[in-house]
């Protein structure tokens, strides 16, 4: 019995000190401003509230760092970030998943948003990416180019082509006329990078600003046609946002010069 | 062949078993002792089970443990064959599968194994080859058993409560058939029991053990006769007689009967109670139907009573009170009759 | 009141099931169900899932026994060491496998140097990774009739001359077949329902690693409700017949 007991002790006390780590010693993640999720401006009429943005999974680094630059000029505003692959986003959204903003890879996906009429006006494109082939540092299969995706030697990812990093190699391989012969279909490029980076893979597909945010890692393989295969970003408000007011401060900052500077530091073409 | 020949002390946490025990091949001996007293001990040491501390454990000419020089033969190269309380016959395996085990085990081909099991299975007299354990009564799987065992051909066959799991309707007829087998089996056998009419049906000796130790080691007749603990006066106080019974009398010996409560036909073992025995100085009348005259050869004190061996045509164990010793002035060699009442003796076939 | 929480809890376990079946697409079932990457990824999750459990068997069955046996030492530890899958996030088991089997992993490096093997992303990847992930129950329904099981009758075995492998063979594992059964059934259900650590270990390729839950997620993604709908509810008959039918008999013996 006292073993029992003394397993539950244990339990309780690593749950109790995760709990307190994760609210402590999480930072600056807002944990004490008096911004409750109920009111919508602040006594200066300034924006304010929790705003949940869902968005691609190829915006980690540039969204992350947008909306930490938005939380120092703006502490009254707190954003909850999820990502994830465009078509799942759309899907969370359509299944009324509580969200604010959206921003996806490409217009395919959001115009599947804008049919089921769940957005606040019009999506606004902020950003564009194109393809780029990435090989782990070192280059171990020696990939020179699109072809090389033909190869059966090589380990190739690419996208899943419902996602816009499948859509977008789809487009650029039918360009060049190759057919790749992939080894796994990744869900969104982030696993596809992942498993560049952990050189599980020769050769994968992914986006631009992904190979950037990948640093000494990978290596891009320059492909001429990518250039002409351009993937625009769209983002837009929620007709069910709980803070419109909130949630137009975030896109604005997005398309605006906080987000234009970051996403240009991070790969992406700037409208 | 020199049959086991065993020295062992044997560790058992706070408990030790220090015990000499020796087994003639074509002999049986029943280890006989109370809860506690080491009898599973002892047995779990022959089989190879807990090695002893020190001592000697000789089978025929092989050494099974001899812990100063190091030597234990484990169970499976010991020769030793096991029958325990509830049989554990293979529960997924039917009886001629059961019996044949040992044979398979030892590389007999399949059909060879089944046909020896089948012949070692008629001679214990069960039909049943194809049932399962739990389709055989108690009697029938302690015959599986036993055949499972011996068809190995064993030199030391160790019976753990062989009779203990039967009910008490069964035992006595599967207790003559057992010693019936057991007679016929020519290598050393020790069966533990903690009933002392098992004890005397069984064994040709018996080995008392008491606190890890052996209290007392004779024949039947010897241990009853003189105790030598108050354990084993109490329980080995047991008149048994052998004879030949018809209908409700049993004749004991030439112009001697015992008459019955109930009707048995052949050969029986008649018991009972040193306590049913009455002693008189002229022959009784009255409802005591067995009397016999015999002569005071002994007496012995034992706690409350005075266990008085009465010789003559019939040999038996009283236990009276002081006081009637003193009133019949009691002492070897006073003439008495000695008396039982027909419903104080049992009589079962042997 | 025990009734109400009862109550709570059966609508939760049941209804999402409830709602898999009313929201299914029985008209659109037959043509879905012969669709060609349906059956490729059905015909692919039936033998993993399989080759999973008779590999089970063969390494889960003889672990059980060690595990079971007083006499090893580190027996405690290394239970709980081979249970952690039952708890482990099947994504971090594959991140695991991943590194010990992947081309810079421990062993996996070692693999292709030596005999150009290739693991991951390849349908052996999907078979590991689902052994990985089911095999614990195995284990711990085998181990757990073994403890159960009367060692006396390894003793009247070994009296009888019988070899521990006969014995184990011939007399302890039928007497422990109900768990060895109701373990490989669990074992099945589990790799057939294998998700987090076949995409993470071995990738999600049509007809080489796409299962089942792998087809249905990528069905999701896609935006093809109907198919993911049909591919669970393909998943839900499958183990609720399974369970079903086996369940007093097998199941009990865990």
């Amino acid at each position: 019995m006292t073993g029992v007991r003394t397993a539950i002790v244990v339990l309780a006390g690593v749950v109790v000190a995760l709990l307190g780590w994760s609210w402590l010693g999480g930072g600056d993640d807002g944990s004490d401003d008096a911004t409750g999720g109920d009111v919508s401006a602040d006594d200066d009429g300034r924006p304010a509230g929790t705003v949940t943005v869902l968005a691609a999974a190829s915006l980690t680094e540039s969204f992350t760092q947008i909306s930490d630059e938005l939380a120092r000029s703006h502490p009254e505003i707190e954003i909850v970030l999820s990502f994830g692959p465009s078509s799942q986003l759309v899907e969370q959204v359509l299944a009324g998943a509580p969200v604010d903003v959206l921003a996806t890879a490409d217009m395919a996906t959001m115009a599947k948003a804008a049919d089921a009429g769940v957005l606040d006006g019009e999506a606004t494109v902020f950003a564009a990416n194109t393809p780029a082939l990435v090989v782990p540092a070192g280059n171990p299969g020696g990939v020179a180019g699109l072809s090389d995706l033909e190869r059966e030697d090589l380990r190739v990812a690419v996208c899943e082509p419902h996602v816009p990093c499948g859509a977008a190699a789809e487009r650029l391989t039918t360009l060049a006329g190759v057919e790749p012969v992939p080894d796994t279909l990744a869900t969104d490029v982030k696993e596809a990078l992942a498993l560049v980076t952990l050189g599980e893979v020769d050769v994968a597909l992914v986006f631009h600003t992904d190979a950037v945010s990948a640093g000494e890692a990978v290596e891009v393989v320059p492909v001429e046609e990518a250039e002409s295969v351009v993937n625009d970003y769209p983002v837009a408000v929620l007709e069910r946002a709980r803070q419109p007011a909130a949630a137009r401060a975030v896109v604005e900052a997005v398309t605006g010069e906080i987000g234009r500077r970051v996403l240009t530091e991070s790969g992406f073409l700037v409208p | 062949m020199t049959g086991l020949a065993a020295s062992v002390v044997v560790e058992r946490g706070s408990f030790i078993l220090d015990a000499e025990l020796r087994v003639q091949p074509g002999e049986v001996v029943a280890l006989l002792g109370p809860n506690g007293a080491g009898k599973s001990t002892l047995l779990a040491a022959l089989a190879g089970l807990h090695r002893p501390v020190r001592g000697l454990v000789k089978l025929g000419d092989t050494v099974l443990d001899e812990p100063a020089s190091g030597v234990h033969v484990p169970l499976r190269d010991r020769q030793v064959g096991l029958v325990v309380q509830d049989y554990l016959l293979f529960p997924r395996m039917s009886a001629v599968e059961n019996v044949a085990f040992g044979l398979r085990a030892r590389g007999v081909a399949r059909a060879m194994a089944r046909e020896r099991a089948r012949e070692w299975l008629g001679r214990m007299d069960v039909a049943e080859h194809e049932r399962r354990p739990r389709q055989l009564s108690g009697g029938q799987a302690q015959r599986v058993a036993l055949a499972r065992a011996l068809i190995v051909e064993p030199a030391l066959l160790l019976l753990d409560e062989p009779l203990a799991a039967l009910d008490a309707g069964t035992r006595p007829r599967v207790r003559a058939e057992l010693r019936r087998h057991l007679a016929a089996y020519g290598g050393c056998t020790l069966v533990v029991t903690h009933d002392p009419l098992e004890a005397m049906v069984l064994g040709e000796r018996i080995v008392v053990l008491e606190n890890g130790r052996v209290a007392q080691a004779g024949t039947p007749a010897e241990v009853a006769r003189h105790p030598r603990t108050d354990y084993v006066a109490r329980l080995v106080g047991l008149n048994l007689l052998r004879g030949n019974a018809t209908g409700k009398a049993a004749r004991i010996a030439d112009g001697l009967t015992v008459t019955l409560a109930h009707e048995v036909h052949g050969p029986v073992h008649v018991t009972f109670p040193p306590a049913a025995v009455t002693l008189s100085p002229r022959r009784p009348d009255g409802s005591a139907r067995n009397a016999w005259s015999g002569t005071v050869e002994d007496l012995e004190v034992h706690g409350d009573l005075v266990r008085v061996s009465v010789g003559g045509p019939v040999p038996l164990l009283a236990d009276v009170t002081p006081l009637a010793v003193a009133e019949l002035g009691l002492a070897p060699g006073t003439p008495v009759w000695a008396s039982v009442k027909a419903t104080e003796v049992s009589a079962y076939p042997r | 009141m025990l009734v109400v929480p009862a109550l709570a809890g059966l609508a939760l376990l049941l209804l999402p099931m409830a709602g898999l079946a009313w929201r299914a697409p029985w008209g659109r079932l037959p043509g879905l169900l012969t669709a060609d990457h349906v059956l490729t990824a059905l015909r692919l999750s039936l033998t993993t899932a399989t080759l999973a459990t008779v590999l089970a068997l063969i390494m889960g069955i003889p672990v059980a026994w060690m595990l079971a046996r007083d006499n090893v030492r580190g027996r405690g530890v290394l239970r709980g060491l081979v249970t952690v899958p039952l708890v482990l996030p099947p994504v971090v088991g594959g991140i695991a496998l991943l590194v010990a089997f992947g081309r810079r992993g421990v062993v996996g490096g070692w693999l292709e140097q030596t005999f150009g093997i290739n693991v991951p992303f390849t349908t052996v990847a999907v078979i590991m990774a689902q052994t990985f992930v089911a095999m614990p129950f195995l284990i711990i329904a085998v181990e757990g009739a073994l403890r159960g099981a009367d060692s006396r009758y390894d003793q009247i075995a070994a009296s009888l001359g019988a070899s521990p492998w006969t014995t184990f063979r011939r007399v302890t594992l039928p007497s422990v077949a109900p768990s060895v059964v109701a373990g490989a059934i669990l074992c099945w259900a589990r790799a057939l329902g294998e998700f987090g650590a076949t995409i993470t270990f071995a990738g999600s390729l049509p007809g080489t690693t796409r299962t089942l839950p792998l087809e249905a997620y990528a069905a999701i993604g896609a935006g093809d409700t109907d198919t993911a709908l049909v591919l669970s509810v393909i998943m839900v008959a499958v183990c609720v017949t399974v369970l079903v039918a086996l369940r007093d008999r097998w199941v009990r013996a865990l």
